[in-house]
């Protein structure tokens, strides 16, 4: 099947204060029709800055290379115009703080309205109604539908977003650390939203997260993000069970679980992305690293079918 | 590194810090004219009756999501805040109430770790400064006359440069005149730990000490922690959400749900063997890093409620998947049942012209009732019996009437059962099923 | 909780080394200087300090004595003899405009300093310590504040009686609310900021607070409102020499001069009005420049520290 989103060589710079910093580079990654697809990374990896960048929604002045095929079409060659049209209909972001989305000033009612409205020539009525089919499907009360955005808590507000992230039915939704501020058990909640609707829409989900246990809960594949650089890249069981990597290696041991009987660490700090180390960025801290690590960068292979990494010595891994 | 050794209990040492039925309760923001017209005064019961100890050498866990109160107790504990009511006593003494001189020398033996290392610096401080700046608060108390003196500051930077090799925060004397905004957020907790360490207190309150930091890095603080605490006999309050880090960690674990405590006992008992509903859902939502191991979860329904009306009787009762008719139904849940259920057009069908919209019904502790003036009020009582009878067992059977007076329809709820805290085996569980 | 923070980059050579808030707005107007607002600051502080200059410097630059009295026929328009003409008493315009320079300057300086010494330590005890005597003094503050600030000038000036001194006292009445305020804003601010929570519980008294850990923060705001009340104070001070209040006659300042050349404009005597009102334009929208480059050079820094 052809994969719906397929990003390529994708570079992503752009200019702060203190320099040049170089956010993505030569990323590749896809997604087909109806999968999940977590996006692995902790400070400095670039993860955010690739929803952004698929929605088309970075800061002026950043420079994009590369292409993002969606469907097809490249995005990166889309005018704003038409960009606007795919946000909400075919393409939609979910942040982690909702309130990022949700206008204080508008009621729930309103932001809906004016979401359908604004892609789609209906009367307002029609619209209404669809607003309360969607909040309802939510588990949120019909007669909290003229309530501002305040008036509700944090688990409800991020509901509230994914309802109106969903409500044109688009076919790719990409979650931004839907869950890091919210609770445990909300947190639960939220993830069976997700995949409810990902089934009930046949959606491909991009779920960018730095969190690997909810990974292993609702990912069909796992990208793993650093420094900017994809590492690594495969079926969420092989990641687990057979990282290639050293840095996924580091992080899957580094994860805190209830079995947890020691305690394991990456050494070293979280990479400089102004002037990110030579060949492969993450040898500084890399136990396995030889003088091929610091000159060359490592190009991504298949080691495996399906199961990609970015390391001179994958294959040892195997 | 292996964790601490779990084999033998902990020896037992003095008593460090004891709260007695704590209460820190909040006013709640309003406008005055509504201040004025309000007929009890409303606050937020951060902390409604907390009571537990902590001896020297152990760490005790404070679990439970955001709005339990657990961030209150931490804060309360090194008196950053000021207890309603209740009792604190550290090392014997009681400090509810202390204030002033005797509280800032206080303040030596006790200190506590935010959760935010990116905020807990000061911008304008650099780091060798910041770190020795407790030094030089409390400079008088080392019997120092003159704190301009430079011995005085030889001495400051040189248990300052020595605090930093201990807490791994080298090269120390680069570091030294750098400020929080160069630093990592791993480097910037450590400084937050020297800091709060320079002085060698006796308690230590960490507030999710780890959650903001790196996955990959935060092993590293735990580790530095558990050192910490072997070298110079500390205690601590380790205060999270994350029930994997507690369980690593902690000796002791102290579960919480909207300013009560529900469980506390020895962490590795109540890992095996939950008592509180609560804490079996707590910890069935431990995220496992395992795609083989996904199951099925049974969770708890809603959302934590706000703290200024906390349900009756237990205050998880609500949400709870194995309440009992005892446990403090009241009216609200009958409301809020009703909304619930109006609001899915499927089941209410004509539900709302009988019974009318949902704004119509009053709630009184434990009694539900509707004005029914324009409505049939033999066939609202019906209808709400039917209601009643897809409404959770528990709560259907918690009523005790279902009866009119006058034009109004009227549930009565029983009253609950008194809810005690109860030693059940080798911990306490403040729960009905097992009173 | 929250997302993990981006580790911030290693800092490229900062070209001051310094920890003070002005080391800090100095290495951000340097980093910033081709951005707009970088450029609208560094005009700024050039026409501040072409003025400073002026004014020490008044005395050798100045070909003539402000107040000698040329025998020739009075408005004289501008000529290589007299740069800017002479005005009606027959003067040259061109070294009053210099000593004018100096006048404004002393007037703003003693003003806003003033005015700044006063609010700032007021705001910053008044903000942290809240309660019955933040009320109150807010209350006076604002009342002071919602005066028309040059009727209240006007009225100090006429009590205190002329001079410069006294017209810089009457300015800093009138500013002394704005330092009050800006400086309890943002003193409210960090006061929630966890820092502080974390001073407190390392046992630090409310002055060691205050002073090592509020009042660093708060002074970086300050040089934003600095140059934008000292544009506004020039103005004031113009308004009251041009109404006539506070400077005596022969005082060398461009309201007054303004104020004199008046009526000499439709006759067609442009030079004695067009000069001194040009310099307070200047000076005015110099300082303006300053205090909007810094602020928007300044503030994200400041939203920045609060995420």
């Amino acid at each position: 099947m052809d994969p719906m989103l397929q990003v390529q060589d994708l570079s992503v710079h752009y200019k702060t204060r203190r320099g040049f910093v170089r956010a993505l580079e030569e990323l590749r990654l896809d997604a087909i029709q109806g999968e999940t697809v977590g996006v692995v990374g902790e400070t400095g990896s670039g993860k955010s800055t690739l929803g952004k960048a698929i929605l088309g929604i970075l800061p002026a002045g950043t420079q994009v290379d590369g292409k993002i095929l969606f469907r097809g079409r490249d995005l990166t060659q889309l005018s704003n115009q038409m960009y606007r049209r795919l946000r909400g209909e075919e393409i939609a972001l979910i942040f982690q703080d909702p309130m990022t989305r949700l206008n204080p000033l508008m009621t729930i009612m309103d932001h809906f309205v004016e979401e359908i409205r604004d892609h789609e020539s209906v009367s307002a009525d029609e619209a209404r109604r669809r607003a309360r089919e969607a909040l309802v499907s939510m588990g949120i009360h019909e007669s909290r539908i003229k309530n501002y955005p305040h008036e509700f808590s944090g688990g409800m507000r991020q509901r509230i977003m994914i309802a109106l992230a969903i409500v044109l039915k688009p076919s790719l939704l990409i979650a931004d650390e839907p869950t890091t501020s919210l609770d445990v058990i909300v947190e639960s909640q939220i993830l069976g939203i997700l995949q409810d609707l990902k089934r009930a829409y046949s959606m491909s989900l991009l779920l960018i997260t730095h969190n690997l246990g909810i990974v292993a809960e609702v990912c069909d594949r796992v990208a793993v993000l650093y420094a900017g650089k994809l590492v690594e890249l495969g079926p969420v069981r092989d990641i687990f069970r057979k990282p290639l990597h050293p840095y996924t290696q580091g992080l899957l041991s580094s994860i805190i679980h209830l079995e947890t009987k020691e305690l394991h660490s990456i050494e070293g700090s979280p990479p400089n992305m102004i002037a990110p180390p030579s060949g492969c960025r993450f040898h500084p801290r890399c136990p396995y690293a030889q003088s091929i690590c610091v000159e060359r960068l490592p190009p991504l292979v298949e080691f495996e079918p399906g199961h990609f990494a970015a390391c001179h010595f994958g294959d040892k891994f195997l | 590194m292996i964790g601490p050794d779990r084999l033998a209990q902990p020896e037992l040492g003095d008593e460090i810090l004891r709260l007695d039925n704590l209460n820190v309760h909040f006013p709640v923001k309003m406008p005055f004219v509504q201040r004025l017209l309000q007929r009890e005064k409303a606050v937020v019961h951060a902390v409604d009756g907390v009571s537990f100890s902590i001896h020297s050498g152990e760490i005790l866990g404070l679990v439970g999501e955001s709005g339990c109160g657990k961030t209150t107790v931490g804060k309360a504990s090194v008196r950053l805040l000021n207890p309603t009511s209740g009792r604190i006593f550290f090392a014997g003494q009681d400090i509810s109430k202390i204030g002033g001189r005797s509280l800032r020398t206080l303040r030596r033996k006790m200190q506590i770790i935010f959760q935010d290392p990116h905020a807990s610096l000061n911008p304008a401080m650099a780091i060798g400064r910041a770190i020795g700046h407790p030094l030089w608060i409390h400079g008088s108390e080392f019997g120092i006359q003159n704190l301009s003196s430079t011995v005085f500051r030889e001495r400051v930077q040189q248990r300052v440069l020595s605090t930093m090799r201990e807490v791994g925060l080298t090269p120390e004397e680069q570091l030294y005149d750098k400020f929080p905004g160069d630093l990592s957020g791993g480097q910037k907790q450590r400084a937050v730990i020297a800091r709060a360490l320079i002085l060698e207190p006796d308690l230590l309150v960490v507030d999710e000490g780890v959650s903001m930091l790196d996955m990959s890095i935060r092993a590293k603080v735990l580790e530095l922690m558990l050192d910490l605490k072997r070298q110079h006999g500390l205690t601590y309050l380790f205060i999270t959400h994350d029930l994997a880090t507690a369980k690593f960690i902690c000796d002791r674990l102290a579960i919480m749900y909207l300013g009560r405590i529900v469980e506390i006992g020895p962490a590795r008992d109540i890992y095996a063997d939950p008592k509180h509903p609560y804490t079996k859902a707590l910890l069935q939502v431990v995220p496992i890093p395992d795609p083989d191991k996904r199951k099925e979860k049974v969770l708890p329904r809603g959302e934590v409620p706000d703290a200024v009306h906390p349900p009756a009787g237990c205050r998880f009762h609500p949400r709870c998947p194995a309440v009992l008719p005892s446990c403090g139904w009241e009216g609200r849940d009958f409301v809020d049942f009703l909304d619930e259920h109006l609001s899915d057009p499927k089941r209410a069908g004509d539900d709302e012209l009988v019974l009318g919209p949902i704004e119509n019904w009053r709630t009184n502790g434990l009694v539900a009732s509707l004005e029914a003036k324009p409505l049939n009020i033999e066939e609202a009582v019906e209808r709400v019996k039917a209601v009643l009878a897809e409404a959770p067992i528990a709560m259907a059977q918690a009523i005790e009437s279902v009866s009119t007076h006058k034009r109004t329809v009227i549930i009565h709820f029983r009253p609950p059962n008194e809810l005690r805290q109860t030693q059940v085996g080798d911990r306490i569980v403040e729960c009905l099923l097992y009173q | 909780m929250g997302i993990v923070k981006p580790a911030e980059a290693e800092d490229t050579e900062k070209l001051v080394r310094s920890s003070s808030s002005i080391g800090t707005i100095l290495n951000l107007l340097l980093q910033d200087r081709r951005t707009l607002a970088g450029v609208l600051s560094w005009v700024g502080i050039g026409v501040l300090v072409s003025f400073v200059v002026i004014a020490i410097f008044a005395y050798p630059l100045a070909p003539y004595d402000p107040q000698r009295i040329f025998l020739t026929p009075p408005n004289q328009p501008p000529s290589l003899q007299h740069l800017m003409g002479t005005d009606d008493l027959g003067r040259d315009l061109f070294s009053r405009m210099l000593y004018g320079a100096r006048t404004s300057l002393e007037i703003m300086t003693i003003g806003v300093f003033l005015a700044l010494a006063i609010g700032f330590p007021i705001g910053l005890v008044s903000g942290y310590l809240g309660g019955k005597l933040d009320r109150v003094l807010v209350l006076v503050m604002d009342s002071v504040y919602a005066f028309p600030g040059l009727l209240l000038a006007a009225m100090v000036a006429l009590f205190l009686g002329k001079g410069v001194f006294n017209v810089g006292i009457a300015i800093t009445v009138i500013y002394v609310p704005t330092y009050f305020r800006v400086t309890r804003n943002q003193t409210l601010s960090v006061r929630e900021e966890t820092y502080v929570d974390a001073a407190r519980a390392l046992g630090a008294g409310n002055w060691t607070v205050i002073w090592s850990y509020i009042a660093y923060n708060v002074l970086i705001s300050i040089p934003v409102v600095f140059s934008l009340s000292a544009a506004d104070a020039i103005l004031t001070a113009a308004g009251l020499s041009f109404l006539g209040l506070g400077l005596e006659r022969p005082t060398p300042d461009w309201g007054l001069d303004l104020s004199d050349a008046q009526k000499f404009l439709t006759s067609g005597v442009w030079w004695s009005s067009f000069f001194p009102g040009v310099m307070i334009i200047i000076l005015t929208v110099g300082l303006s420049f300053l205090g909007e480059g810094l602020n928007d050079i300044v503030n994200p820094l400041l939203r920045k520290e609060r995420a």
